[in-house]
């Protein structure tokens, strides 16, 4: 819910012009991903009691209870701010999935033995695909680890030759597996045309040699067993 | 005697046998008796019942190790952690601390001060992600009545498209330092998924080295092209649910292991056999289990037992008779096996760490840190030897010697230039072989030339080639509510990819399904109507998979790979005498087959009805058929039944 400096300034009444009929999905780069909300609701309530909270434990398991709930996508009770913030999903946003107002937001939490005073909230709109669900798919880096052994200075001199060597590791590994995609063809022919409609080995890789004549295994064949834990 | 008096003798008559069996005593002791007991550690766990955030105390208990943990409301809860106590002791040495993420999916304010409800995977997450589970689909072919992660009639359907999975799959391979590389697609069963070819192949496409089809393996069984196709895709190996070699022990898949295995042989792929331990249900088969995948090492790489996770709410007494720890099961196959996996062949998953960060230290590049809490998982390497003596990896390799020799090396590495870390690792290679004793090692190995080839040239290949000589038994126990530790929980590294972007730990994403797995994928499901809408030929009757039991079991395969096991453990090369429960009851030799009949008889009278060989009796599942003839077999078992 915090996940970036990114402040919605859109409004509600807008986003239902744009969408008459909520659309599920969202659009990047030509695909479509589903994406169940828009614009929903964060609340914060602020100098909320720590007596009516009790404790941290207390204060966790609220938010597990908060979390329960199923138009509350997600809910922070800090205890040592006195505070709880919840993303939910209001009666006026324009998907099919549960929702709740803030009023029934607020007897809840008395219900669970939190009153809130009506003047430290604040109920604004957040917009859920920018602000929560593209910030999970590209995270900012908050800090750097170096290899085991290494000071931060050292990894920053490596660092560069490090990014060009796994750059070039990745593209050599698409050829190492597009080059063991045609092998594996190759080794089974008898599945090979089911697997690929309607192909035939490349000539060049039809001979075979005079070992593999006695054996039976093909010019260049060879397993491909994996292992578990590869280094990157 | 009146009512009253019989009754009060059987409580006490269960009480006194509660505290005198060495499997249930540890639960009933007086609370004054448990609190007196020497305290290991402390952790944070939470109430099975309400989820308060409460101490953990560890305890010693004789042999066993013990959580116990109070609630103001709800009192105390005893649970079994680790049923060794020296062997958990061996173990902790080896816990470290890894690294968790540079760029974790979700920042909290608090520090994840209210773990585990902040998760997200946050910054205060100890391990990178080493397995990516990553769900395609909770459609089911199967409806085994004790499984909650497939959609029944009516529900919502949860299956990702290609794209969004792609999304999903990028997502992992961008996180730092140390991108997610190893990866297991499940479900649901994954290959209801149609387009589960196309997904495997993307994942490959988008950098996994690694890809675990998590299956039961019947539509691969049944259909063996997907094999050729799963594998052309990319599949390195079927992660394959087998509960055990009996179909008692294994009704969901038993019948189909052979054609799957069949199948896998044909199209170059492996298996990792699965089998979820549950006290009192398969545990007697563990060494059976293991015989089967050496009788099988062509295919199967791997056994990896996982004790049985009691999430969910469930009957005390039930919960202490089926409770198992690694310890447990390890003590088990050690009786199993005649002794020849013995506790001391086990070693925790963090050993490995040790090699990983020697390479690093050495070559400057980040390597998997495999640095989960040491409770968490155990393994060992055995090899078939060409005299068909079974040898486990410890008895020619000092694992414990060589790890920490490596560990001295890394420190000794630090701040020096790179000139001095080779020298240090020449020095450190060159005592290498006084850690492998050349006499006792197999036949077909050459350990210290194969662990130079990955120290030095980081070639991993040649572990490759070590796990095609070996069998991998592997131990991994994910928590419940009652063994909930925190401090595991943060170290965890097996992870799963949400469709919202962010990543969770195996523990915190299916132990409160409530707040994460099923809350989220319910938000991104498709609801039943819209999903029939869009699937017009689509109905839930048809992805029920409908076993002809006579049918398979008349098969020569079937025949084959039950019938004719080698029994590894039995033999005169390990000095041992035969397994109980260990030869197939159908298929035993000449000489065994009545006292196999004998058995079965015994069987059948004791679970009355059960005609079906499912294990539940009549009613109990439901079937109630005497043929086997398969009609909407709903409880998966084979019988046919509803």
């Amino acid at each position: 819910m915090d996940h970036g400096n990114f402040t919605s300034t859109v409004s509600q009444d807008e986003v239902r012009k744009e969408n008459a009929e909520f659309n599920q999905y969202v659009e990047e780069d030509g695909k479509k991903f589903r994406v169940p909300y828009r614009i929903i609701k964060k609340a914060t309530f602020s100098n909320v009691s720590r007596k009516e909270l009790i404790d941290i434990p207390h204060a966790a398991r609220l938010q597990y209870r908060l979390m329960l709930l199923d138009p509350i996508l997600k809910a922070r009770v800090d205890f040592t701010r006195g505070r709880i913030i919840v993303l939910y999903n209001p009666k006026s946003s324009d998907n099919n999935k549960e929702k709740m107002s803030l009023d029934e937001l607020v007897e809840i939490l008395a219900s669970q033995g939190v009153h809130i005073d009506r003047n430290g909230i604040e109920d604004i709109d957040y917009d859920y695909y920018h602000d929560f669900y593209s910030y999970a798919y590209q995270p900012s880096t908050i800090r750097e680890h170096p290899p085991y052994a290494y000071s931060e200075d050292e990894w920053k001199a490596m660092k560069p030759e490090w990014e060009a060597n796994k750059a070039k590791n990745e593209v050599e590994k698409l050829q190492k597996f597009r080059a063991y995609q045609q092998q594996y063809l190759i080794d089974h022919p008898e599945a090979a045309s089911k697997i690929v409609e309607g192909w035939t080995p490349p000539p060049e890789l039809q001979k075979t040699s005079l070992l593999g004549k006695i054996f039976g295994k093909k010019k260049g064949a060879k397993s491909d067993k994996g292992f578990w834990f590869h280094g990157i | 005697m009146s009512n009253e008096d019989s009754h009060k003798s059987g409580s006490v008559q269960i009480m006194i046998e509660e505290q005198s069996n060495k499997v249930l005593a540890p639960y009933h002791r007086m609370m004054d008796e448990i609190q007196k007991m020497p305290v290991i550690e402390t952790t944070k766990t939470v109430c099975p019942e309400c989820k308060l955030i409460v101490d953990g105390i560890i305890y010693k208990d004789g042999d066993n190790v013990m959580i116990r943990k109070y609630c103001p409301e709800h009192q105390w809860t005893i649970e079994k952690y680790w049923e060794d106590y020296d062997m958990y002791m061996k173990m902790r040495r080896y816990n470290y601390f890894g690294r968790g993420f540079d760029n974790p999916n979700y920042i909290t304010e608090t520090k994840g001060a209210n773990c585990p409800f902040d998760c997200g995977m946050c910054e205060r997450h100890k391990s990178h992600t080493g397995l990516a589970n990553v769900v395609v689909t909770n459609r089911c072919h199967l409806s085994c009545w004790y499984c909650f992660f497939y959609a029944k009639e009516g529900e919502p359907i949860y299956e990702p498209s290609l794209d969004e999975l792609k999304h999903i799959f990028n997502n992992l391979r961008s996180q730092k330092p140390i991108p997610a590389n190893a990866l297991q697609i499940t479900g649901g069963e994954p290959t209801m998924h149609p387009r589960i070819v196309e997904i495997i192949q993307a994942a490959k496409e988008a950098g996994f080295d690694q890809i675990q089809l998590n299956t039961t393996g019947i539509n691969i069984g049944l259909n063996p092209e997907l094999a050729y196709k799963v594998r052309h895709a990319g599949t390195s190996t079927l992660y394959m649910s087998f509960d055990g070699v009996s179909k008692r022990a294994n009704p969901k898949n038993h019948w189909e292991v052979p054609l799957t295995l069949d199948a896998i042989r044909k199209a170059g792929m492996s298996a990792v056999l699965v089998p979820t331990v549950i006290r009192t249900i398969n545990d007697h088969e563990l060494g059976a289990m293991i015989n089967f995948a050496l009788n099988n090492t062509d295919v199967i790489r791997a056994v990896n037992f996982q004790p049985v996770s009691l999430v969910g709410r469930m009957p005390t007494r039930l919960r202490e008779k089926q409770r198992i720890t690694i310890p447990g099961a390890i003590k088990l196959i050690e009786e199993q096996t005649n002794g020849v996996v013995a506790k001391e062949d086990w070693f925790s998953v963090p050993y490995v760490g040790g090699i990983n960060r020697f390479i690093e230290a050495l070559s400057g590049e980040y390597k998997y840190d495999l640095s989960i809490h040491f409770a968490c998982g155990a393994g060992t390497y055995i090899f078939l030897d060409s005299d068909n003596k079974v040898i486990p990896i410890t008895r020619f390799v000092d694992v414990n010697g060589l790890v920490e020799h490596l560990q001295r090396a890394v420190n000794e590495m630090e701040g020096k230039g790179k000139l001095q870390r080779k020298a240090i690792a020449v020095k450190t290679l060159a005592q290498f072989k006084k850690f492998v004793d050349a006499e006792h090692q197999p036949k077909s190995v050459n350990f210290s030339k194969m662990m130079m080839s990955v120290l030095l040239k980081r070639d991993f290949a040649s572990m490759g080639k070590l796990q095609m000589k070996s069998l991998f038994l592997g131990m991994m126990h994910f928590q419940d509510e009652y063994t909930y530790d925190i401090h595991r929980v943060e170290k965890c590294d097996i992870h799963y990819a949400m469709p919202d972007g962010e990543v969770l730990p195996f523990c915190t994403f299916n132990v409160f399904p409530e707040v994460y797995r099923d809350k989220v994928q319910k938000q991104y499901s498709i609801p039943a109507n819209e999903w029939q809408s869009t699937h017009s030929s689509w109905d839930y009757g048809k992805d029920k998979y409908i076993r002809d039991v006579k049918q398979l079991e008349a098969s020569d395969l079937y025949k084959k790979t039950y019938g004719t096991l080698v029994d590894y453990f039995g033999m005169p090369v390990n000095g041992g005498k035969g397994v109980k429960n260990f030869t197939n009851e159908v298929f035993a030799p000449a000489a065994a087959a009545a006292q196999v009949k004998k058995a079965a008889v015994a069987e059948s009278e004791s679970i009355e009805g059960d005609s079906c060989g499912c294990g539940k009796g009549a009613g109990s599942c439901g079937c109630g058929n005497k043929e086997s003839e398969a009609s909407g077999d709903s409880c998966g078992c084979g019988c046919g039944g509803q």
